[in-house]
């Protein structure tokens, strides 16, 4: 009846501790910005289809064309309260041996909202043709961000790509909240020899420079293995460094909670080791763990972005972010098409969001540590 | 004083170690053994390996041997400056390595410098003056500089140097200096090039110590001793140099231990974009045509490079720290 | 109508028109307020006190009430921005110059960073935390030193070495050169004791000296501040919860309530005959080594009130078990006692709050 009791009030405690927690966070205005901003980029990445108005592997016909503009006014100064954008007319520049885009008026295409285009399964399941916004035309295309060496739609790329480059950093962090969750609290359990083994090995693990790391271990991944492969190994690799914050603060927070009053009442009241651990010891450390990892997402993102952009990480036919600025590697292709670098202004913000969600956390879980 | 530093120097050699390890790890990771890569890739160029000499250079490596085996006789070579065949370059190694490796360090320090030069004064107003314009500016500034992937600024940097003077800030070194031997005039055209790297490299760092800097001294300067600096008559900003900045240094500068291997990340990837004469474009090109021994010890001694600059980041933290000084006389 | 416009004076020079010449600080209607997330907080909220030259005034009053905010408000410690300017007046009387008002200065202006140290020192309630982790006790005593005295290093530290004599730390040669993670707390006080003393300053501010300490400890402090106090002309501001070492080292004590001086008295009368109700309920609340142990401990009934919410009228009326009517709706204004000391209490108070002037 006492144990009974006992966990009961340390429910009641942690409950009204991740309340309070809630309450902070949503105190911190640049976290509830980030906070929304990346549910509605894991949103897109969702339905990624429905969002794009392109299919990812559709070509325009038109390579390394600028991004058009959506217009509402034409070429003759007549407005129209649809927006529509001009295809593309391209000439070749005999001095520069540049192609030359110019809007063509003859090909001038409706953009409609909710409209009907190419088929594709929305959630792997529902069949539909619905977009949320589009160029119906047949022989049309829409292309803001511009296109790639191939003449793809890079604005819908960006779309599907978010899906590899936002999966990978929780997957990344999930994977290593299992590696630092397991050393962490053996090392804290334990104590002894082990602890120093396992403190060694972060000490080592952190004082290695990641990236040439992280190049040689995705370079060692066999070419023939396929996108799905690649991806799992990337993962591992991009999680195999990240492991050792995690199993810092599990550690840490094994020591000091084990001296702690609640923890020795219920060893007192006769609650086996695992449940302690699994009752109270985690829910206690559970706050810091989450805002360390949601802190450790960013180098997740970064690091695949990297990777991929030397060509070592993910490659073509897969997209992410990091496999579209593969494209901006060359100095020319920078100064020619600018545009190839907007893959890149959306992985800033996804870090940024992460950033300021993980401060706010950190903030909101401990007000007095800044 | 030198117990810990016979501490820190004993650590040193278990994490050597390990690096090691993990360097021979990362050269045996592709699938078969790199001989065999090493004489098809000859072969393709149309020279044909004598069988002789692949035999010896079978037994060089100890190719023939168990793995365990085969990583003391790796040891062995290395502790005698034999750090394996680059087939790529058709040369040691060691040769191709360390016609690169000092200019990393180079680079690295001066941004290390940089790092530390830029953001402790901006930290340090950024926290006496919290909550000021100034202030909001180094958070924003804190923020995006930790979000945006350095070579992704490196290629910003370009486009917009492009655009502004019509030339590319790529390479250390003019054409006319590229390649000739070391003279004042190549010194100071290398500095010329520098800032674009090391700016580049370093910003992220720069934000983060922004960051660690002010959140320190924001700390110290509630304490008491600060008070007690006052009331000893002592002006304004002597009070927080001499006291509050004074101890906020130490963390400042174990920080160092993370900067350190940041840079070196860094100066992997940013090297390649801005193609610079350092470790960076030469390990890439190592990796992607699997040659391992060369890759393998990039991995090494930029491990190796980090390692030495903790530590003597941490001597110098003992030095400056009389707690650490005498917690281990103790 | 040629009228002539006298200039009004200004609440400084009202002080130090007022001030006597054997006063050497005189602090008149002193308010301190924060601003916090709840709201202001009024910490002092209307202080006088004055201190008379070779005098050790007491200042009491439970924890809160206002007697470290009135202490660092004279040398200017408060983080101003949150704190805002102390209003009201601080008059010091400077060994040779002009009185002049601290309130007036800026605040890290060099007319204050003189008075601060060498004119106005402190010593803090926590001995552990208030010496700089990575300088030698030396060094921290030979800044002050070499921060207001025209002297080389040497001669700082020759002086330093005597301070610690002073204060009476053994082995000074050797402690001299000690950082303060060496020491212990008791050893630490006499550090800060040791800063303090440098310069002879003329007005030592004490806060709870000794609070943080063991009592053995706390005793030999104490003693050590009893042979300054006869071996030096300074005055003391002595802060503390603890009437016992009021009793041992007070010539005249303030008592604190809520932020203002509910009474004053020289040390004598206090002990003898407490007037306020709010004095005599800290007298049964404290064990005193002067009386006899047979009568029981009254802590003094209800709680110190919110500070965001201070009570109208008589700050004290919701603990007071003689409150009356009159007390609910006016602030009794101080009332000076026939032994010369002042209290502010309507027991003592025959004018009437309601009638005119
Ligand atoms: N920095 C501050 N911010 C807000 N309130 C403060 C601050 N310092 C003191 N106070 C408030 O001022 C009041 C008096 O504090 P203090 O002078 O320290 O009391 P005492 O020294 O008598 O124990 C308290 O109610 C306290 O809450
Ligand atoms: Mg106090």
């Amino acid at each position: 009846m006492n144990r009974k009791r006992d966990t009961a009030t340390v429910e009641y405690q942690s409950l009204s501790q991740s309340q309070l927690i809630v309450r902070r966070f949503r105190r911190h205005k640049l976290a509830m910005i980030g906070f929304w901003i990346l549910v509605a980029f894991y949103a897109v990445a969702i339905f990624a289809e429905f969002v794009a108005p392109m299919e990812p592997r559709e070509r325009t016909g038109h390579q390394f064309a600028p991004p058009q503009k959506i217009r509402f006014v034409d070429l003759d100064g007549d407005f129209s309260v649809r927006p529509f954008v001009y295809g593309w007319r391209s000439e070749l520049d005999r001095s520069t041996f540049q192609r030359v885009y110019t809007p063509d008026p003859a090909q001038r295409w409706d953009i409609r909202f909710f409209t009907r285009r190419h088929e594709y399964r929305l959630l792997g399941i529902i069949q539909t043709n619905v977009h949320l916004f589009a160029v119906t035309d047949p022989g049309g295309y829409i292309a803001i961000l511009g296109t790639d060496d191939l003449g793809r739609d890079l604005f819908s790329r960006i779309i599907f790509a978010s899906r590899i480059s936002l999966s990978i950093g929780l997957i990344g962090v999930f994977l290593s909240l299992l590696f630092g969750l397991t050393l962490g609290s053996l090392s804290g359990l334990i104590g002894g020899v082990v602890d120093d083994i396992i403190q060694r090995l972060i000490e080592l693990v952190m004082s290695i420079p990641t990236l040439p790391l992280w190049m040689a271990l995705s370079a060692a991944i066999p070419a023939w293995w396929g996108q799905t492969e690649r991806y799992i190994g990337i993962t591992v690799i991009l999680s195999f460094m990240g492991w050792t914050g995690i199993a810092r603060v599990v550690r840490g927070k094994f020591i000091s909670l084990r001296e702690e009053e609640f923890v020795l009442a219920a060893y007192a009241s006769g609650v086996t080791k695992p449940r302690v651990v699994v009752r109270h010891l985690i829910p206690a450390f559970m706050s810091y763990v989450i805002v360390h990892l949601t802190l450790s997402i960013p180098g997740m993102i970064l690091g695949e972005t990297a990777l991929s952009f030397l060509g070592l990480g993910l490659r073509r036919p897969a997209i992410s972010w990091g496999v579209l600025l593969q494209q901006a590697q060359s100095i020319s292709a920078v100064v020619n098409y600018p545009w190839l670098l907007t893959p890149g202004l959306f992985v800033v913000i996804a870090v940024l969001c992460f950033n300021f969600v993980g401060d706010g956390l950190r903030d909101a879980a401990d007000p007095y540590s800044k | 004083m030198r117990e810990y530093l016979i501490r820190r120097l004993l650590f040193l050699i278990v994490v050597l170690l390990g690096i090691s390890i993990i360097s021979f790890v990362v050269i045996n990771l592709p699938p078969g053994d790199f001989l065999t890569t090493y004489i098809t890739n000859l072969e393709a160029r149309g020279i044909q390996v004598d069988a002789e000499i692949a035999r010896a250079l079978r037994t060089r490596y100890g190719l023939d041997q168990p793995l365990v085996r085969r990583y003391f006789t790796w040891m062995g070579n290395l502790l005698r400056g034999d750090f394996g065949e680059s087939f790529v370059y058709n040369r040691p190694a060691r040769d191709v390595l360390f016609a690169r490796i000092p200019m990393t360090a180079l680079l690295a320090l001066i941004t290390l410098i940089f790092e530390l030069a830029v953001a402790i004064p901006i930290g340090v107003y950024s926290a006496v003056k919290q909550y000021s314009i100034g202030d909001y500016i180094a958070t924003v500034f804190g923020f995006i500089g930790l979000a945006i992937p350095n070579f992704l600024l490196a290629l910003v940097l370009m486009f917009f140097f492009f655009h502004t003077f019509g030339v590319l800030p790529g390479g250390l070194f003019s054409p006319e200096y590229r390649d000739a031997a070391w003279s004042f005039a190549r010194v100071m055209n290398m500095f010329r090039h520098l800032w674009v790297p090391v700016i580049v490299i370093g910003t992220a760092g720069t934000a983060g110590t922004i960051r660690v800097m002010r959140a320190m001294l924001l700390d110290e300067l509630g304490k008491d001793y600060v008070k007690t600096a006052i009331s000893k008559g002592v002006p304004k900003w002597k009070v927080i140099f001499r006291h509050p900045f004074r101890v906020s240094l130490n963390p400042i500068i174990s920080t160092i231990g993370w900067l350190l291997p940041a840079i070196i990340s860094g100066e992997a990837i940013v090297s390649v974009v801005l193609n610079l004469p350092t470790t960076g474009p030469v390990m890439l090109e190592a990796l992607r045509s699997q040659d391992m021994y060369l890759a393998g010890s990039f991995v090494m001694m930029l491990s190796v490079l980090t390692v030495i600059g903790t530590l003597v980041s941490d001597i110098l933290l003992a030095v400056i720290d009389p707690r650490i000084r005498y917690e281990s006389k103790a | 109508m040629a009228c002539e416009m006298l200039p009004i004076p200004t609440a400084s020079e009202y002080t130090m028109n007022s001030m006597n010449s054997d006063e050497i600080l005189k602090i008149e209607a002193l308010h301190v307020t924060f601003s916090t997330e709840r709201g202001p907080v009024r910490a002092v909220n209307g202080v006088s006190l004055s201190l008379k030259r070779g005098e050790v005034l007491g200042v009491v009053g439970e924890s809160g009430c206002g007697k470290t905010v009135t202490g660092r408000s004279i040398i200017r410690l408060l983080s101003e921005p949150q704190a805002q300017t102390p209003q009201g007046s601080i008059v010091y009387r400077p060994r040779i110059g002009e009185p002049v008002d601290v309130l007036k200065l800026e605040q890290f202006g060099k007319e204050m960073c003189h008075l601060r140290g060498k004119e106005i020192a402190m010593i803090f309630q926590e001995p552990m935390t208030s010496l700089t982790p990575v300088y030698t006790v030396g060094k921290q005593i030979m800044e002050k030193i070499l921060t207001h005295a025209d002297v080389d290093k040497a001669e700082a530290r020759a002086q330093a070495l005597e301070l610690l004599k002073r204060v009476g730390i053994s082995a000074p040669e050797q402690r001299i050169d000690e950082y303060p993670h060496q020491m212990s707390g008791g050893m630490r006080q006499r550090v800060m004791i040791a800063i303090a003393l440098a310069c002879d300053p003329q007005v030592l501010i004490a806060d709870e000296p000794t609070t943080a300490l063991d009592v053995t400890v706390q005793a030999q402090i104490l003693a050590l501040m009893r042979d300054l106090k006869s071996n030096m002309n300074s005055s003391i501001l002595l802060i503390t919860h603890d009437l016992g070492v009021i009793g041992e080292m007070a010539d005249s004590v303030a008592v604190m309530y809520m932020g203002r001086v509910v009474e004053y008295a020289d040390s004598v009368t206090l002990f003898t005959k407490p007037r306020h109700p709010y004095t005599r309920g800290l007298f049964r609340s404290i064990p005193l080594l002067t009386k006899n142990e047979t009568s029981r401990l009254e802590p003094i009934a209800g709680t110190v009130p919110e500070p965001y919410a201070v009570p109208s009228g008589c700050p004290f009326r919701t603990r007071c078990p003689h409150a009356m009517p009159v007390c609910e709706k006016h602030d009794p204004p101080p009332v000076v006692t026939r032994d010369g000391g002042t209290v502010r209490c309507w027991l003592y108070n025959d004018t009437d709050p309601e009638g005119s002037t």
